[in-house]
């Protein structure tokens, strides 16, 4: 066969599989979006049980990616340090093991911590009568075990990059650790540590597997979609869906920017 | 008192090791120290800053040990071979990072000083990454400079400036210190950067140093074979000594006799070295005053630069740096016999203990 031919075909047999890929994350999406019309978005949208399942998902995931910063950041630093010396590897292993542990999974092993006869619920139950399955808690505790690594990841590599002659510089001018963690490493990983951050927040909000587990109630959108849907209540379910599909792409699409922003000349 | 001594400073890192440096750097002198890649001159600026702990061993800064104190308490300013400028800061704010660790008076006008004298003053808004590297060089240098550091380390920091460009800022550096009179430790793997600054030379190989003096007296009395190849090819021959009589000794070489001076006993082992371009060639016996004298055949023409290098087969092979001109005139070409003639103050003696 002539080169030029071949070579034709195989790259149309490539642009085939390509698009087949394109579509076929595109095609639901979009269908999910262009498939309740305004009057039933609306009134989904007006009913207050979709409100507060939308808001506890909003409120809950960012609480979340909040404490997934101040915990992760310093993890990621001594991580990128290297400080953990032998234990690295299996730190390493550790942290990246929620991404490896089926969500439903997750959701149990964290029962048979905080639930009311866990080894740490049960203390607070038995003493103080507090519970935490059911509660605001259970469902950060969930949504924080599943997305902890992104940031964790994402903030480590952020600290790799920094040129470690910037630290010895830094400390030859006469700055202390702090001085030197918060003037140079901070800024110069600005950019993985706020992507870290979105990606975070954006895998909190769609935690459903764990979530449900420790706290069915106060309902999150995930939830709510689910029990619509098993009621035959599919209008409703489509529409907390589509929201909660729109909210998910904005900050997916805030993602892309944070990331771009500075790439541009 | 010094304004930097180092006494018998020894180092581990890793597998490699400083052994047994002295040394000491005058205030307002500028020490270049000159060595191959891993010869340990990076380790050895980390270990003034105080990155590095010495195994043992003083600092002295002005008569104060600081062997133990960390680098921030040392009194010593540190440029990088990266230049490590902060990427996200302007010039401005580079050059003023220090300046809030410490109580200085008068920031503003330090600032406006040091620019002016380095001639940044008129990029002082720039960023980082729209500076040349000359420029970059300068603003590395106003942020350490701006603290005065009572020594100042610079690790290979033009390495990175093109040839002429770092021959040009190396000029305007030596004025600048000169004006503040700043003690230097200045670290080049570079022969004619250490040559431009034309200060005294400590030469390093294998975590020591193997000589420190003026670049004449480390060019034309090498302690010993590695320092005399630092500056380029050189002959170098292993003799026993015949016999020496009031300075002057003789040595058997090939078929012939080489002249020399020194102190040696006879039967003595040493080391002579002749610079290639301190030879005379010539295609008749040469009528001068050269004591040493002898007759081969050319073997191999190459050109080195603007020089010809020609290898000359003598009982002992002779290298020999000629200029173009006597190398057209004489036409020198493989098989050709030729006449090697050179002064005995040509020939460096070293005992052989390496």
């Amino acid at each position: 066969m002539h080169f030029r031919t071949s070579k034709f075909i195989f790259y149309a047999a490539l642009f085939t599989a390509a698009s087949l890929v394109v579509l076929f994350i595109l095609l639901p999406l979009l269908r999910l979006i262009t498939l309740p019309s305004w009057a039933l978005l609306l009134k989904a949208l007006s009913d207050k049980n979709t409100i507060v399942s939308i808001a506890n998902s909003l409120i809950y995931s960012f609480l979340t990616a909040i404490i997934a910063l101040l915990l992760g950041v310093p993890l990621a630093f001594l991580m990128a340090k290297r400080l953990f010396g032998r234990f690295e590897k299996f730190i390493e292993t550790i942290i990246d093991l929620p991404l490896a542990v089926p969500h439903t999974v997750a959701g149990i092993a964290l029962l048979f911590v905080i639930g009311r006869r866990g080894v740490i619920g049960a203390f607070f139950y038995n003493h103080f009568r507090i519970k935490f399955t059911g509660t605001g808690v259970a469902i950060i505790t969930a949504m924080l075990f599943v997305s902890l690594p992104y940031l964790v990841d994402s903030a480590r590599e952020g600290f790799k990059d920094v040129n470690p002659d910037l630290e010895k510089a830094s400390f030859m001018l006469g700055a202390s650790q702090f001085a030197t963690f918060w003037n140079i490493f901070i800024p110069l990983s600005k950019k993985h540590i706020e992507s870290g951050f979105l990606l975070t927040w954006a895998r909190a909000i769609s935690e459903f597997g764990a979530v449900v587990i420790l706290a069915y109630y106060p309902i999150t959108a995930p939830v709510e979609i689910y029990d619509a849907f098993t009621q035959y209540n599919l209008s409703v379910s489509i529409s907390v869906a589509a929201v909660l599909l729109l909210i998910c792409l904005t900050i997916f699409l805030l993602l892309r920017w944070v990331i771009n922003r500075d790439a541009r000349p | 008192m010094h304004a930097l001594e180092l006494q018998s400073v020894s180092v581990t890192k890793g597998s490699f090791s400083l052994k047994e440096i002295s040394f000491f750097v005058n205030k307002g002198e500028i020490l270049t120290v000159l060595g191959e890649n891993g010869s340990g001159k990076t380790t050895l600026l980390d270990t003034i800053a105080g990155f590095i702990k010495p195994n043992s061993g003083k600092i002295l800064i002005n008569g104060r040990n600081v062997a133990n104190l960390p680098p921030s308490e040392r009194g010593v300013g540190y440029v990088f071979q990266t230049l490590a400028l902060f990427p996200h800061m302007d010039v401005a704010a580079n050059i003023l990072y220090g300046t809030r660790f410490y109580k200085i008076p008068n920031v503003k006008d330090r600032l406006e000083k040091i620019a002016r004298l380095l001639r940044i003053d008129f990029i002082l808004n720039r960023k980082i990454n729209t500076l040349s590297g000359g420029e970059k060089q300068k603003v590395a240098l106003a942020r350490t400079l701006i603290l005065q550091p009572e020594v100042l380390l610079m690790d290979e920091s033009t390495a990175a400036l093109s040839p002429r460009e770092r021959l040009r800022v190396i000029d305007e550096l030596k004025t600048v210190f000169k004006h503040l009179s700043q003690t230097v430790i200045f670290v080049t793997h570079n022969v004619s950067e250490a040559y431009r600054i034309g200060s005294r030379i400590a030469v390093m190989e294998n975590g020591r140093i193997l000589q420190i003096g003026g670049s004449y007296e480390i060019v034309y009395h090498p302690v010993s074979h590695s320092v005399a190849s630092i500056f380029g090819e050189v002959n170098k021959f292993e003799v026993k000594v015949e016999n020496c009589n009031s300075g002057m000794c003789s040595a058997a070489l090939g078929d012939s006799r080489i002249f020399f001076l020194g102190d040696f006993k006879g039967g003595e082992k040493i080391l002579l070295f002749i610079r290639p371009e301190d030879i005379l060639l010539k295609t008749v016996p040469a009528k001068t005053s050269a004591r040493n004298n002898f007759s081969g055949i050319v073997k191999d023409v190459s050109f080195a630069g603007p020089l010809v290098r020609v290898v000359v087969e003598s009982g002992q092979v002779f290298i020999v740096l000629i200029s173009k001109q006597s190398f057209e005139e004489l036409s020198i070409k493989k098989g050709k016999s030729v006449f090697l003639s050179f002064k005995i103050t040509a020939v460096h003696s070293v005992r052989l203990t390496e």
